[in-house]
């Protein structure tokens, strides 16, 4: 049996380590030891989730999952949905362990399978009535922001029914990113284990990009260009208005698909606006961070 | 003229249409695939109405519209009944639209270069989309008269760019001309004999 050492922090800035893991040949079964585990973001969970499938498919065994030791990290899984949805996924002995928790106001999206258009229904209703608040006091946006961040989860989720040709999971959650940024932000996190944006869009622009035509460039046709599969006009826009919307909020937009990252970076952050060689792994992975709004920024 | 006698009127709810698509539970016009399903209602609804009709499209239930949504049921189906070989004479007023539904109509509307008319209060409407100046001008002109028969536009409109712009706001169905009586009435016009 095979031990993954899940990082002490699984966030958007690890959970590449857990994909160059899973990425292997390797069809050995599968440990996921989060033994160590004392911080999980939303792209922690649902990326922890995509490795645990793709483990699944290569082996087909579940894997295991050693719970966090420490049980606040567990209780807070647990809230944002993490078990429920890793049911399936996972063996079932090693969620057992886990308290059952009623669910409590403190989430803002819990971690939610998009498998059908109903699903994003549910998702932009239930952030509808939670997301007020949080954007308004906590985040200090205007009232008309809720409508806006629901249009731009169900824009993100829709990449994966429009596109991805396979079920995804999405999480959004409120943090106090104190030593990071100073300021409270709001995470958005969608992955699904699909064909990517290079699968996606082959068929069509493959040809005209010939040798070239890679995950890079299939990134940056619709990141940057606003291509898509579909010959109509119209399409295309989704990812291009999540940009414009975050962009407006002094946010960050990631994409991950294959063995390549593209980002929108906001002055706060320091990295650079393309990442490739990455582990290669299924599907795309999208994250946004939203700050909080401060005067001198408007 | 009565209106009634020119055009048919025709209101339509999207909210209660996303009510009867028994798979959407909620006052959502989110995702594509709702969307499609919104304007195929919608386009079932109007081949039941005779033609030439003027349909009033209500938005005013809804809470969120994505963009995906804009697209498949303001722009496609104004671009359908915009293109010649549409399916029916229909021409339309987009009514409820909530500060928050405007940036993805725009967005669309501009995205297709295509207008719309929107109602933003009773007898008040305005123009959406992306248009130039002169058929900003010629738009207004005709809203605020009601109707104007050609030869009056023509002394008031002598440029090649305004006859081009009332040219362009007619295939674009904004202004409806009268072939009877040989005039432009503004669509406005015909919502005042809604509220008649």
């Amino acid at each position: 049996m095979r031990k993954i050492l899940l990082p002490k922090v699984l966030d958007f800035q690890t959970y590449d380590v857990v994909f160059s893991e899973v990425s292997g040949e390797s069809t050995e079964s599968v440990v996921f030891d989060g033994m160590n585990l004392n911080w999980i973001d939303p792209n922690g969970m649902v990326n922890l989730l995509a490795a645990g499938s793709v483990i699944l498919d290569k082996t087909d065994q579940t894997p295991s999952l050693i719970l966090p030791k420490g049980q606040e990290v567990t209780s807070y899984m647990e809230r944002m949905g993490f078990f429920q949805a890793a049911k399936g996924i996972f063996s079932t002995e090693s969620l057992d362990e886990v308290k059952q928790e009623s669910a409590t106001s403190d989430v803002l999206l819990e971690v939610t399978q998009i498998m059908q258009n109903s699903d994003i229904h549910k998702v932009v209703d239930k952030v509808q009535g939670r997301a007020g608040a949080i954007l308004t006091n906590t985040l200090g946006y205007a009232p008309n922001a809720v409508v806006q961040f629901s249009v731009v989860l169900s824009e993100v989720c829709q990449n994966i029914i429009e596109h991805a040709e396979s079920a995804g999971w999405v999480a959004a959650q409120t943090y106090n990113w104190s030593h990071r940024l100073g300021r409270l932000v709001v995470v958005i996190s969608v992955t699904d284990l699909g064909v990517g944006f290079r699968g996606s869009l082959s068929r069509e622009y493959s040809n005209r990009f010939g040798k070239e035509w890679n995950d890079t460039k299939a990134l940056e046709a619709v990141f940057v260009h606003g291509l898509t599969r579909f010959p109509d006009m119209g399409r295309g826009q989704g990812i291009q208005q999540i940009r414009k919307q975050v962009r407006k909020w002094n946010g960050m937009v990631s994409v991950r698909s294959g063995t390549s990252r593209i980002i929108d970076v906001p002055h706060w952050f320091e990295s650079s606006s393309l990442q490739e060689g990455l582990a290669n792994f299924p599907g795309t992975q999208i994250n946004i961070v939203v700050p909080k709004r401060i005067q001198h920024e408007l | 003229m009565s209106s009634e006698k020119v055009i048919n009127h025709f209101s339509i709810d999207v909210g209660m249409i996303l009510k009867d698509l028994n798979s959407i539970p909620n006052p959502h016009l989110v995702t594509r695939t709702t969307g499609r399903d919104v304007r195929n209602a919608i386009e079932v609804k109007l081949s039941a109405i005779r033609s030439p009709a003027l349909s009033v499209i209500d938005f005013s239930a809804i809470e969120v519209m994505d963009f995906s949504c804009a697209d498949e049921v303001v722009a496609r189906l104004l671009a359908r009944f915009i293109c010649t070989d549409r399916p029916q004479e229909a021409f339309f007023v987009l009514k409820g639209l909530l500060p928050s539904h405007l940036e993805p109509v725009v967005e669309v509307l501009e995205r297709q270069k295509i207008l719309a008319v929107t109602e933003n209060g009773p007898g008040l409407l305005g123009l959406l989309g992306s248009f130039s100046s002169e058929e900003g001008k010629v738009w207004e002109f005709i809203e605020a008269k009601r109707s104007a028969t050609k030869d009056e536009l023509n002394t008031v409109f002598m440029e090649k760019e305004d006859q081009a712009a009332l040219r362009h706001l007619t295939d674009q169905r904004v202004v409806f001309y009268e072939t009877s009586g040989n005039r432009y009435r503004s669509l406005g016009s015909v919502m005042d004999g809604l509220l008649n």
